[in-house]
């Protein structure tokens, strides 16, 4: 829809022009005569569309690239599988499947039987690594056949036989053990060992994912003989102590049969919806979950797609704006160097509506141009950033996601059409100025005097922009809207201005209102919390755009105040700086749009780097919050989990608190569509790790609960963790869940939406088993080894699983001084056959942060594309200001003014606009972040801390580049003759 | 109406004033002129005192403050700068003091151009103009850009661009403030040479020689109008 507004906007653009360069042979001359005539100019304005286009359409280019990556993983991932149906046990296959075959339904075009469980695998290399994988058996010849296209389902060679087993590719990269290698499956209370006959890719029927899997976006499968679950399970030598036969117990393998619909591989909705039905209504007496599996998989694909897309084009607005205003600055340029010639053309009998085509059908002629090429230079951008970024969405914790690239043509069209949108209508705009400029003043190179707004025109105006702010700012805060929240006062205070406005006063009334509003964005993070709990692409962008635009403003209107000490005294300081820094002042609308466009995208930099620096000091932290007073997790079989006694044996271990740990889908009442009921709406479902505990693991496992949540709800207020925790524990409708819960995968920024008192749904996806629990409290931090965990009483994980729970997740206390890392080695080594996978709560949170800091990386660097538009528009800019100058430079010169020294005198304006406008973004950025940190917005309190080093040197980066961008204007300036200023034309 | 000739321009109660940031300047005050067809009027009067703005008021090219402007029977005061402007293209050439061509076009395009944007036929425009730049002697000169040009050739051809187009009026600007005194004498004779043709010309300057040689001079002093002594109509 917007794509085709902005088609028809640009033809309705496009069409006259078109049309006048067809039939007006005298406007399509002086139109198209310039280029010609002058083509160092033409190449100016069109560099400056290639580079603004560019910007934009890589922008959409990384959209479509992340989803189709995102999207394409999801697809490939399944293949032909578009439902699995599971059955706890090991003989529900072929039931299941006659059931399949009853349906007789036209869209059901084929089903395949595997038998899985999932449980502890240790690779047996060199250094022996332990990991929760998917152990299924399936006929390798029907599973490739499965689908009809064998290349969809990933399954080649034959089915593995006596010691062989066949690996995943994700699984042999996470327990590093290749082809020829052993690994030891530990289930059913016994283990087997097999050699690694090959590795199978992420796809089809080799790449499942079910709702059993560790991962689900990546495939920890390992495939064994056909009859090897029957084997374990009839081993005399298994212990049997463990209870593993209830239904819906860990320990039993679950019969999948999977579904390949007949018009599979779009993943149609629909269709699915329509089998799903079917399928369940076949099997309702069977004591089976149908999943749509590929739906839930796309579903969660485009939810996380939306989710990284969101933050990259909020990272990336401000390069984009930066494009944006390139373009006006460019093509402002272009038409103001033609008044002139309008000038002189009016005089001879040129209407004003042909001056304004003639202007336009240049601009067009160069935005044609501009945008062809940016088109595809926005191509390659967006690539270049992909490329970059492919290391931080290939990470476990974004989901593995491979990268490729992908470029709708939908993109490219809408990129293109923005830029000739923009480019057309500023030329419209400044050709409809320029055709009323007075004549005489033009052909006689006399600014016009300035433009007088009537006093009642600016009482309307000012009253109509007070009103509309209060309205919206009231709302805003009324609704904890971060953009209404910021905009309804910003708008109010410009209302103010307008009402107010004298010439004798605007210096006075700009600066108070600029400072007004620059005080409340930067308070409003507190005051209106809520809203800016959420850093998304509203948040950033209103408080980079609001506080950003307030100090230029300031900065602008006091830029003579501010630069006076520097120039008060000019015999004393060198001619080149006294004269560079005068100019500084000039022209002040550009330079406005210059220092601005360094100072949102300063902002931006800062912003990230400083909240990279925040999360890497939050590491130790981060670990306490995850773990409470415990050190290690350690995660084992529950079938044969680790003794506690055991563990508490070790040197340097102190306590061991033990609960129960099971996986379980869970679903937020935020999550499910209106009018669904949670257990309905299982496509929003999220895989989580449901903690169940009792009183032992109180004060020990238990992580701290979210101090600002506590405050906000007032449920507990005043009332003691333990206390929170003894009343969930005794109590089985209530459960604590992660304040992260919601947070971004990649980023971690918070969402905080779920509260106190909201309902959630937890559902074992193998038996159905579901439970919906009150949200007690908030723990502070629950995002870890790539899972969200929830705690709830022990009771709920044995409802969950249909059994009683054994203590499969210990919490480990430990010395000061002890190695967590170290110690969490020997408890792995020391329990393999428990399936031990221990790891400290540092190391945990260093994983964590690890990720969140390479995400803001990419998107540091991506930001920063802004900066490449900021250097162009200061070298157009400068470029402009000599041709602009060349009469008084040569004045100058004649004076006896030295070349160097005007070249140099051009570097130092633009050092000092570059230098301002970093200055103005880097304090913006600072002083957000510290505003987010200390109030919570990201997640928790976060104590502050400047990257005063790395900042010192983006900024002296920044004036650098920016004065090397200067280099040829000031090289051109520095070539103009004394003589220059007596010859006349243009 | 004089000497049988109908009136071609008659102004009446003309005022113009200019805003500072200091105070307001009154360039022109209630000041009536009265120019007949065919007749060659010069505009005399020292630096500052309202020559150029008289000129300008007179032409459409500046608005006024108050009082009429009837040129050819249109109220200049009264319409808007469509009709300004259509006025400019039909009935009016002008000759500034610099020639003010186009950089990007040569002298042929610069003559060519203002006839074609008004609506001339291109085949007809560039008829004419090749004729008017032949009668200004440079027709060696069509294809060279303005920066190819002297200061005396560019003169020639921004006069060319004037008459080019055989206007009622003309209006010429210290046409040869710019030119050293063999070109200036050059191309007052050529003026001259096209008024003969029965083109109204109207000659601001400073030069009381140059006014001299006009058919009636009138004097603006401190934004008024009064006869030149040398007014020999």
């Amino acid at each position: 829809m917007t794509l085709l507004v902005l088609v028809i906007v640009s033809i309705a653009y496009s069409a006259p022009l078109a049309y006048i360069a067809i039939a007006r042979p005298g406007l399509r001359l002086l139109a198209f005569r310039p280029s010609i005539r002058r083509p160092g100019r033409a190449i100016l304005v069109v560099s400056g569309a290639v580079l603004a286009t560019a910007i934009v359409t890589s922008s959409s280019v990384l959209g479509d690239s992340l989803g189709a990556s995102i999207r394409r993983s999801a697809v490939t991932q399944l293949g032909p599988v578009d439902e699995e149906i599971l059955g706890v046990g090991i003989d529900r296959g072929r039931a299941i499947r006659s059931a399949v075959e009853r349906t007789r339904s036209p869209d059901v075009g084929g089903s395949l039987s595997l038998l899985g469980v999932v449980t502890t695998v240790r690779g047996r290399d060199f250094i022996p690594r332990v990991a929760q994988a998917q152990v299924l058996e399936v006929d390798f010849a029907a599973a490739s056949r499965f689908g009809g296209d064998p290349s969809a389902t990933g399954m080649t060679g034959p089915t593995p036989t006596g010691d062989a087993a066949v690996l995943s590719a994700d699984l042999s990269n996470l327990i590093a053990i290749r082809p020829r290698h052993r690994v030891t499956v530990y289930a059913f209370g016994t283990s087997r060992t097999f050699r690694i006959a090959r590795l199978l890719p992420r796809v089809g029927v080799a790449g499942l994912a079910t709702p059993l899997s560790p991962s689900g976006s990546e495939s920890f499968n390992i495939f064994v003989p056909s009859g090897t679950f029957a084997a374990m399970l009839a081993d005399p030598s298994r212990d049997r102590a463990v209870d593993n036969t209830g239904i819906g117990a860990q320990g039993l393998p679950v019969s999948i049969v999977a579904v390949s619909n007949r018009e599979t591989g779009s993943g149609d909705r629909r269709t699915s919806a329509a089998v799903t039905t079917q399928l369940r209504a076949a099997t309702s007496g069977l004591d089976v979950e149908v999943h749509p599996v590929k739906q839930q998989l796309l579903d969660d694909a485009d939810r996380r797609s939306r989710s990284f897309t969101d933050l990259f084009r909020a990272f990336g607005f401000f390069g984009a704006a930066g494009g944006v205003v390139l373009l006006i600055l460019t093509f402002s340029i272009l038409a103001r160097d033609r008044v002139r010639s309008m000038g002189i053309l009016r005089a001879q009998g040129l209407s004003r509506r042909d001056t304004v085509a003639a202007l336009a059908l240049e601009g067009w002629l160069y935005t044609i141009v501009g945008i062809s090429a940016g088109a595809l230079g926005g191509v390659a951008l967006g690539a270049v950033a992909l490329f970059a970024a492919r290391d931080v969405f290939g990470s476990p914790v974004a989901g593995s996601v491979e990268l490729v690239f992908s470029a709708r043509a939908a993109s490219i069209a809408a990129g293109c059409a923005i830029g000739l949108i923009i480019a057309l209508s500023v030329v419209l705009g400044a050709a409809a100025i320029v055709s009323r400029r007075n004549i005489v003043r033009v052909m006689r190179r006399m600014d016009d005097p300035p433009h007088r707004p009537g006093r009642s025109a600016l009482v309307a105006s000012g009253a109509g922009l007070c009103a509309a702010g209060v309205a919206i700012g009231v709302t805003g805060i009324t609704i904890a809207n971060p953009v209404a929240s910021l905009a309804g006062p910003a708008l109010f205070a410009l209302g103010v201005v307008l009402f107010l406005y004298t010439p004798a006063r605007a210096r006075r009334l700009i600066s108070i209102a600029s400072l007004a509003v620059f005080v409340w964005s930067a308070l409003a993070v507190t005051i209106v919390r809520d809203a800016f709990t959420h850093l998304g692409t509203g948040v950033v962008v209103a408080v980079g755009v609001v506080t950003t635009f307030c100090a230029v403003a300031l900065a602008a209107v006091n830029h003579n105040a501010l630069i006076r000490p520097f120039v008060a005294r000019p015999g004393r300081r060198a001619p080149a700086f006294t004269l560079g820094l005068a100019y500084a002042r000039t022209a002040r609308l550009r330079t406005v749009l210059i220092m601005g466009m360094f100072a949102t995208v300063l902002f931006t930099l800062t912003l990230l780097i400083t909240i990279r620096q925040l999360y890497g000091n939050d590491v130790r932290d981060l670990g306490r919050r995850l773990g409470g007073k415990s050190a290690i997790e350690i995660a084992s079989n529950p079938v044969r989990p680790v003794p506690p006694r055991d563990v508490a044996r070790l040197d340097g271990v102190t306590h061991v608190a033990a609960a129960a740990a099971t996986r379980a889908q869970i679903q937020t009442a935020l999550a499910a569509p209106a009018g669904t009921s949670a257990a309905g709406a299982s496509a929003d479902a999220r895989d989580v790790t449901v903690v169940g505990f009792d009183d032992t693991f109180i004060g020990h496992g238990s992580p701290p609960l979210a101090g600002s949540a506590s405050r906000r709800s007032g449920q507990q207020r005043g009332e003691p963790e333990a206390s929170i925790y003894r009343t969930v524990a005794g109590d089985p409708t209530r459960v604590l869940v992660g304040a992260d819960l919601d947070a971004d995968r990649l980023s971690g920024f918070p969402a905080g939406r779920l509260r106190i008192g909201d309902p959630i749904t937890l559902r074992n996806p193998a038996t159905g088993a579901m439970r919906t629990l009150t949200v007690g409290g908030l723990v502070a931090a629950a995002r870890y080894g790539g899972s969200d965990h929830v705690y709830a009483a022990r009771s709920v994980v044995d409802q969950l699983l249909g059994t009683r729970a054994t203590s499969n997740l210990l919490f480990v206390e430990t010395n000061e001084g002890v190695n967590n890392d170290v110690l969490a080695a020997v408890v792995d080594g020391t329990h393999l056959a428990n399936g031990a996978y221990a790891r400290s709560f540092e190391r945990l949170a260093r994983e964590s942060v690890s990720t969140r800091r390479q995400f803001l990386d990419v998107s540091a660097g991506y930001a920063a594309i802004g900066l490449v538009a900021a250097l162009a528009g200061v070298a157009i800019v400068m470029i402009d200001r000599v041709r602009e100058r060349r009469r008084q430079i040569s004045m100058l010169r004649a004076f006896g003014c030295r070349a160097a020294t005007v070249s140099r005198a051009c570097r130092v304006e633009t050092a000092v606009i570059a230098l301002e406008g970093t200055i103005i973004g880097t304090v913006c950025g600072l002083l957000i972040t510290w505003r987010l940190s200390s109030n919570g917005g990201l997640g928790q309190r976060l104590p502050f801390d400047i990257p005063v080093i790395l900042l010192l040197l983006i900024a002296a980066v920044v004036v650098a580049t920016s004065v090397a961008a200067a280099t040829v204007p000031a090289r051109r300036a520095a070539r103009l003759e004394p003589a220059a200023m007596l010859r006349a034309d243009d | 109406m004089t000497l049988g000739r109908p009136d071609v321009l008659i102004a009446r109660g003309v005022v113009k004033s200019y805003r500072t940031e200091a105070e307001v300047v009154h360039a022109l005050v209630d000041v009536d002129v009265t120019v007949h067809d065919g007749e060659f009027l010069a505009v005399t009067g020292p630096s500052g005192s309202g020559k150029t703005t008289l000129l300008n008021c007179l032409s459409g090219l500046d608005t006024i403050d108050a009082g009429s402007v009837v040129l050819d029977g249109v109220d200049l005061a009264a319409a808007d700068d469509a009709l300004r402007t259509e006025q400019r293209a039909s009935t009016m050439g002008f000759v500034f003091q610099t020639a003010n061509l186009l950089p990007d076009f040569t002298a042929l395009e610069n003559v060519t151009l203002p006839m074609v944007l008004a609506g001339t036929a291109p085949k007809e425009a560039r008829r004419a103009a090749v004729a008017a730049l032949e009668r200004v002697g440079v027709g060696h000169r069509l294809r060279h850009y303005p920066s190819q040009l002297s200061g005396g050739e560019q003169q020639r051809v921004a006069i060319a661009r004037a008459f080019a187009k055989r206007p009622r009026i003309v209006w010429a600007d210290e046409p040869t403030g710019n030119l050293d005194m063999h070109t200036a004498d050059q191309v007052i004779d050529l003026l001259r040479e096209l008024h003969a043709d029965g083109t109204t010309l109207i000659l601001v300057t400073h030069d009381v020689g140059l006014a001299a040689q006009a058919d009636r001079g009138i004097e603006v002093r401190d934004g008024r109008v009064g006869t030149d002594p040398s007014n020999r109509v």
